[in-house]
């Protein structure tokens, strides 16, 4: 920070406070002022843009529509003043020394989303001429959100995107889904483009543990961000050829205007609380449900009536490792320019402690973003990103069984005390149910940290070799290093088989991109043609060591001092990398505002394909028609937009693991000599016919505005075929192997999207609101000659064959298990069941097959993990200087595995969950037919639909109030913008009929396993207040 | 003022810089075109070719002595797989024989009382894994031969991997007739429905690894190299081979050879052929090799282990009454000594007691280690095994003569029983010699293949079922085992056995 700066941003803050302070002297200069109101009510404009062409004087007005510039030598000057959603005015102004000069505007509003300039792939274009699927958000509108990333920013706001936490961990990974996923075994995560710089977002890049991973992307401050947009069709991503088809996200952060020197402050401060805890059995319920799981199985009570009298409550574990977290946000930004020189230089530290005990994130991150005209041909610039993300991870989901931290804190007894006698905490669950550790012990115990630095940085310089001929070329690179300490101490009931178990990991991954572009511009009378063409290269290497050790002498070094380990093991280390050379042209031509046509085309050439498939041609073509600008429609006043567009296109996707087409040979260990030996032996054969899955995509799209755009409609339906689907098909296993990975499956995509915007005024009242529909249908084309495969299998504790069944014909996500049939109420009952060992008071199941076996065989398409619908709804009203928003978001149609229901009917060792549904079990007959008896020898549940809850919901992401000081009060605290405070509850309160934490989890993949809640990590509910400072 | 006009000034000069100076123009041009220009050729060659830094591929393998050692070691590496010579083995030989009743698991208890489908998950593992253990095998046949290395020592690494695929084969003919022969390794995706060859040619094809093997292989190897394969091993599989084929003369002439090289010999107790102490030692031929503390531990043969404990299993049991292996042995033979016998208490390593209800398998138990932390190695090949190996083909050449008596002889001495009855005819040799192999080497994995090839397996095996009332019916066709449906269903080209 310059010293100027500093002392400036100081003056002012101490201006704000102390009013006192008398104004700064006279000078031999004079000033302008003005009020700048709109055409139709007269009411004043705040933010409008007034600068003195040609000089870098300028203001901006404040609330009341006022602007002052000072300090402006005498002279002549044309004042424009400029302002997003108004045509731009300009007028003479004269100042004379030592005299203030008035320039007052009327400015006539336009229709906003129009004119506005979204970016896509490799340049910007207006909104109007744009013929492909693109949804933008911008940055404004989760700017006082706490949200920790941009993958929670998007989330509610785009139609056609998805966005699924897989842990409430703060930072933790997320799962996005540009109108749902293409592939079965390749990655489906979208492309992310930021500023230009395309990244896949691999959270492998920033750490070796992939046990609770941590979202890389969470090293983007989304403070930063001006921007997002969404591309969905093919016509906006074959531009990034085989990197689009699962949709690109393009990140676009805040740069320098012209004839501004704002300061910015944001600060918010909040706590946190988990927006749900589980209804458990207190200790006394439990030792009676115990008792009788016993005595049921024809076993002694454990607890004797004199010891349940002395247990009252007892310990609710959920209580003892949830806690109130505080989150802090400051953010400090300085952006400006002048004429020739913008920049943007912002700092910000997030912090933010995790509602389970012992888990926490923070962000420290610095930006750079500069701009110069260095002549009127030459402008460079560049963008620098640094940022440090530090997470303390807690081991509580994407457990297979019950070693997660919460679903330890379930079924661990409530009868036991935290600590012992001895003040020391209680070691494990000793008395009934699972074994474990004491959660308490384990999260205070327990190290996981994970750090990574990032920096991202690129440096362009464009120059216009013709007025009509633009060459640009970029240079940048994207480097993270992860660095992950795991310490496990020999105190805790983790570490009593290691004594001390310590991982030290480190990733270091490097990405250099090289971009040369040209562009080409010609008006020919009422025709535009715009052409783009270059040349880009990437290459990526990453390299990993993880060193492990056990049986340490004590804890106090811990995963500092790997030497005094009595047991080394085995390090691990490798390193891979990939490269990409591109070729991509774009033509837009649009005749006279009406007609509008879109010509895209990328070559990809990628390392990962296979010899005789390097090169991968992705091509697409849309057209659009703008009837309003017709004749016919010239008249409609009330239609401010009317455009009828389609694409089609081809994109691919590259995320097919790496070296997958290379012959490959792999170790493993047989004895000669008594002593292990290495043995190398072909484990892949060469597949030189290795290639992208290819998605071709058709996308009809309407786009209406109204009322002077008072009201602005997008709708979408599409239809996206992925072929040459990566699948592991089984070959003939005398070539000694089973099975090799070809291109061979096709699943398709249909939906729809609809995207309504509104925005009303009524005097000092105004209300934006926006509301999105997504509806997406996946179908399994071809297996490749499978007919099906089931996967999502449990091991451990938990043992359930795969959950989720993939079969020709059928959609994604589909949940493949028994029927439930009640409980079994009399002995009749089950002596005329297929479960003849069956006790009354258990789970019937249906005999699908009707071979009197309950079975396998028995299983049957249950319900499906992927939503029907999913919907947005935000709305800012603005009052006066009051601003009242809110977000919904919800999801409809879709089935979740309840875990904790499942485990809490699990009484095979009395009890895994000492559950509240419990309390509704089956004592005799008539008493209950959904919760089963309590008994120790029953046998593990099936995975049934008992287990299958409707995860439908909808839910309050964001309701935030904030007021704006008055105008004149801020003003007389010279300069100073605006300032405004805020109230916001993130979660605020969710409907639905879910029984779980949280009906937004996917403890398993998306892709596949969509709706897996086995014992996630909460959400929280959020409650922060913040404050905005413009200087 | 000042300011403005400074800025007015520069702005005049700039602008005459680029309209009046091309050399301006041309030289930020050049520069952007040689930045742009470096960037894109500097490196467009090779961006594309990966390279495999932390694999191991044919393109940066196969090049040195130890290249050469760690591709032999890798074929190898298939015998101790569950698929090949480990649990699955001693179910498709003994636990399909009328030695073992298996316990646990459908499909494998199916074998045991020859009630197999072609779906059947153990056969689904073994075909798979032994043709793995070829394509290892041709690997590495094919690339260490082309290695510029010590030429004797390329010779004998080529061999030791021509005597995997030859029992590799040798397993598979026995088990599945005519099957698919790939002799040289998968190099691409294309071609791979093979068809089925004939028997004779398979066995022509194990025949000629063999005698390949013998010609180059060492008799014997370094401690340091113990459990590699011998010259004696090959001879003594080409012997099996030429059993198994009724060519008794050249069987005949490999077991003389191994009998008269000397280097073999019986230990002086039974227990000692399955003591850890005393592996890969004089009698021992070729073990697959198993070391406690490493990945390659044994773990299957607790199987036969009492209780389902830490120790072991309890999941294959020795057969009992009048067709089981356990009632098989004749008074005061030592050997019986390697069970647990039933009624009694057995205390366990861990100081458990517990009373027996039936016998248990002891001969492969390491009573110092987890159940599948165990060192013990499988005496695949033996002495003894020589040695009633040749008195069955003396005994087919030339009658019950005294060298086959010597022969068998030698091994109920070392047991403890007195000589088998002198005089008996040629055929009461031959049962003979059957009972003292099935006795002798009870769960090592000969027993069905000893049945199938004396043709006596069907009706041994209806007789053993219908005491266990078990209500099967063995049949012709189940001298040959299905080729696994899921093989069918992948290769068009091969034909199921009859019968299935």
């Amino acid at each position: 920070m310059s010293s100027p700066v500093l002392t400036r941003l100081l003056c002012r803050v101490a201006v704000l406070l102390w009013p006192a302070v008398p104004a700064a002297a006279q000078s031999r200069t004079g000033f302008v002022t003005g009020i700048v109101t709109d055409s139709v009510a007269g009411r004043p404009i705040a933010d409008v843009q007034v600068v003195l062409d040609g000089t870098q004087f300028g203001a901006v007005t404040a609330e009341d529509g006022r602007y002052r510039i000072g300090n402006v030598p005498a002279g002549q000057y044309t004042a424009s003043a400029r302002r997003i959603g108004f045509a731009p005015a300009s007028r003479p102004v004269t100042v004379v020394a030592g005299r203030g000069a008035a320039a007052d505007f009327t400015l006539v509003a336009r229709a906003a989303v129009l004119s506005e300039v979204v970016t896509v792939g490799y340049g910007t274009q207006r909104r109007a001429d744009v013929t492909g699927s693109v949804a933008s958000v911008s940055g404004e509108q989760f700017d006082r959100e706490p949200v920790p990333s941009l993958g929670q920013a998007l989330q509610g706001r785009a139609a056609g995107v998805q966005v699924t936490q897989n842990t409430g961990q703060p930072g933790g990974a997320l799962q996005v889904r540009i109108r749902g996923g293409t592939s079965i075994s390749a990655g489906n995560e979208p492309l992310y483009v930021i500023d230009g710089f395309p990244v896949y977002n691999n959270n492998n890049t920033a750490s070796t543990r992939s046990s609770n991973p941590v979202n890389a992307l969470a090293a983007i401050n989304p403070d930063e961000i001006a921007s997002i947009e969404i591309l969905k069709d093919a016509s906006s991503t074959a531009i990034y050829g085989a990197r689009g088809a699962n949709g690109v996200v393009l990140i676009t952060t805040k740069r320098g205007q012209a004839g501004r020197s704002d300061i910015d402050v944001e600060l918010f401060y909040g706590v946190q609380q988990v927006a749900r805890e589980l209804p458990l059995l207190n200790a006394t319920e439990y030792a009676r449900y115990v008792n009788e799981a016993h005595l049921n199985a024809g076993r002694p009570a454990p607890y004797t009536e004199a010891q349940i009298a002395t247990m009252g409550a007892g310990t609710n574990w959920q209580d003892e490792i949830f806690r109130q977290a505080p989150i802090r946000n400051v953010q400090l930004g300085f952006r400006g320019g002048d004429a020739q020189t913008r920049y943007a230089l912002s700092g910000g530290y997030y912090e933010q402690d995790g509602v389970v005990l012992g888990s926490s994130f923070d962000r420290a991150s610095l930006r750079l973003n500069l701009d110069r005209e260095v002549s009127r041909r030459l402008s460079i610039g560049n963008n620098l990103t640094l940022s440090r993300i530090t997470s303390d991870v807690q081991p509580t989901s994407g457990t297979n069984d019950l070693q997660g931290l919460v679903a330890s804190a379930l079924f661990f007894a409530p009868t036991l005390p935290l600590r012992d006698s001895t003040g020391a905490y209680t070691y494990d669950n000793v008395t009934w149910g699972q074994s474990g550790g004491n959660p308490v012990a384990a999260a205070r115990g327990l190290t996981d940290e994970r750090v990574a630095t990032r920096i991202l940085g690129t440096v362009f310089a464009d120059y216009a070799l013709r007025r009509d001929l633009r060459l640009r070329t970029s240079f940048g690179v994207d480097n993270t290093q992860g660095q992950d300490q795991y310490y496990v101490p020999s105190s805790i009931f983790l570490g009593r088989g290691s004594r001390g178990a310590a991982q030290v990991g480190n990733v270091s991954s490097l990405t250099w991109l090289s971009e040369n572009t040209a562009t080409y511009s010609a008006v020919l009378g009422e025709q535009t043609l715009d052409v783009l063409g270059g040349i880009t290269l990437q290459q990526d290497r990453t390299s990993r060591v993880v060193t492990n050790a056990q049986r340490f002498p004590n804890d106090i070094t811990g995963v500092n001092d790997l030497g005094a380990a009595e047991v080394t093991l085995p390090s691990a280390s490798n390193a891979t990398g990939w490269g990409l050379l591109s070729y991509l042209a774009r033509v837009n031509y649009n005749y006279a505002d009406r007609y509008l046509l879109t010509a895209t085309t990328r070559v990809d050439g990628s390392s990962r394909f296979g010899a005789d498939h390097r090169y991968g041609f992705f091509p697409s073509a849309s057209v659009a028609w703008r009837l309003n600008n017709e004749p016919f429609l010239r008249d409609a006043r009330w239609l401010s937009d009317l455009k009828l567009r389609t694409s089609y296109g081809l994109t691919g996707n590259q995320e097919i693991g790496l070296y997958q087409s290379l012959p490959a040979l792999g170790t493993s260990p047989y004895v000669i000599g008594n002593t292990a030996v290495v043995g190398y032996a072909p484990v892949r054969v060469a597949n030189p016919d290795l290639r992208w899955e290819t998605t071709r995509q058709l996308d009809v799209g309407l786009d209406v505005g109204l009322f002077g755009e008072a009201l602005h409609l997008t709708a979408d339906v599409y239809d996206k075929t992925t072929s040459d689907l990566l699948l592991n098909v089984p070959i003939p296993a005398t070539s000694g192997y089973t099975t090799a990975l070809r291109n061979v499956g096709r699943v398709r995509n249909r939906g729809f999207e609809l995207a309504v915007d509104g925005d009303r005024r009524f005097g000092p009242v105004s209300w934006r609101a926006n509301a999105n529909l997504s509806v997406n249908r996946t179908k399994v084309l071809d297996l490749g000659g499978l007919p099906s495969f089931t996967t999502g299998s449990f091991s451990g504790a938990v043992s359930l064959p795969g959950i989720v069944r993939v079969e020709e014909g059928r959609p994604l996500g589909a949940f493949y298990g028994l029927r439930a049939d009640g409980l079994f109420q009399t002995p009749e009952e089950v002596a005329a069941s297929a479960q003849k060992n069956a006790k009354p008071g258990q789970i019937r199941y249906r005999d699908l097959n009707g071979d009197g076996v309950i079975n396998n065989d028995d299983r049957t398409y249950i319900g499906n993990g992927f939503p029907d619908y999913i919907v947005g709804f935000g709305s800012t009203l603005t009052a006066w200087a009051f601003e009242l928003s809110f977000l919904l978001q919800g999801s409809f149609g879709n089935e979740i595995l309840n875990g904790t229901s499942f485990l809490s009917t699990y009484t095979a060792n009395a009890v895994a969950v000492p559950s509240a549904r419990a309390r509704e079990r089956w004592t005799g007959p008539g008493t209950s037919n959904t919760v089963p008896r309590a008994d120790v020898t029953a046998a593990r549940p099936l995975f049934a639909d008992n287990v299958l809850e409707d995860g439908s919901y909808i839910r309050a992401k964001n309701i935030a109030v904030s007021y704006r000081l008055p105008a004149e009060r801020v003003r007389a605290f010279r300069g100073t913008r605006n300032a405004r405070i805020f109230a916001s509850v993130q979660n605020a309160f969710t409907i639905t009929d879910y029984t779980g934490y949280d009906p937004e989890v996917a403890t398993r993949s998306q892709t596949l396993t969509p709706g897996v809640d086995f014992v996630a990590y909460p959400s929280a509910r959020i409650y922060t207040l913040g404050l905005n400072l413009g200087l | 003022m000042r300011r403005a006009s400074r800025r007015h000034r520069r702005q005049l000069h700039l602008t005459r810089g680029i309209a009046m100076t091309c050399s301006n123009r041309r030289r930020s041009l050049v520069a952007l075109c040689l930045t742009a220009g470096v960037a894109a050729t500097s490196s467009c060659s090779d961006i594309l070719v990966e390279d495999p830094e932390s694999i191991v591929a044919p393109s940066n393998f196969y090049r040195t002595r130890e290249d050469a050692l760690a591709a032999v070691n890798g074929v190898y590496v298939e015998l101790g797989n569950r698929s090949t010579i480990n649990r699955h083995f001693t179910i498709m030989t003994d636990g399909v024989s009328d030695d073992v009743t298996i316990t646990t698991g459908a499909d494998r208890v199916s074998l045991d009382l020859y009630r197999h489908s072609a779906q059947n998950e153990v056969l689904d593992e073994v075909w798979p894994g032994y043709y793995r253990g070829v394509n290892r095998a041709n690997a590495a046949i094919d690339n260490v031969a082309r290695i510029d290395m010590d030429a004797a020592l390329r010779a004998r690494l080529v061999n030791e991997a021509r005597f995997l695929r030859a029992m590799y084969y040798f397993n598979l003919v026995r088990w599945f007739g005519d099957v698919p022969l790939p002799v040289t390794e998968t190099a691409s995706l294309s071609g791979l429905a093979v068809e089925r060859t004939p028997e004779a040619e398979v066995y022509a094809q194990v025949e000629a690894d063999l005698r390949a093997a013998i010609d180059t292989l060492p008799a014997t190897y370094p401690a340091t190299d113990a459990g590699r394969a011998t010259r004696g091993a090959a001879q003594t599989l080409l012997a099996k081979v030429q059993l198994t084929r009724g060519d008794y003369e050249g069987a005949r002439q490999q077991l003389e050879a191994v009998i008269g090289s000397g280097q073999y010999t019986l230990f002086p107790t039974y227990a000692a052929v399955f003591d850890i102490a005393t592996e890969n030692q004089v009698e021992h031929i070729f073990m697959i090799q198993h070391k406690q503390g490493t990945p390659r531990a044994a773990g299957y043969m607790t199987s036969y282990y009492p209780v389902q404990s830490t120790l072991g299993f309890a999941t294959f049991l020795p057969t009992t009454g009048p067709t089981g292996i356990y009632d098989a042995y004749e008074a005061g033979d030592t050997r019986k000594e390697l069970y647990i016998p039933p009624n009694v208490t057995y205390r366990d390593p861990l100081g458990r007691s517990f009373p027996t209800t039936q016998p248990y398998v002891l001969k492969y138990f390491d009573a110092d280690a987890s159940r599948s932390d165990q060192d013990n190695n499988f005496p695949l090949l033996r002495y003894a095994d020589v040695l009633l190996m040749y008195a069955e083909v003396v005994n087919e050449m030339d009658g019950p003569s005294g060298a086959a008596y010597a022969a068998i002889n030698q091994v109920r001495r070392r047991a403890g029983l007195g000589d088998l009855t002198p005089g008996l005819g040629k055929d009461a040799f031959r049962d003979a010699v059957l009972r003292e192999r099935r006795v002798e080497l009870a769960f090592e994995g000969h027993r069905w293949f000893d049945l199938k090839r004396t043709g006596r397996l069907i009706a041994t095996m209806q007789a053993h079922l219908d005491q266990l009332a078990a209500g099967s019916t063995v049949q012709p066709f189940h001298q040959l085992y299905p080729i696994p449906q899921r093989e069918l269903d992948v290769n068009p080209a091969l034909t199921q056995n009859p019968g299935y």
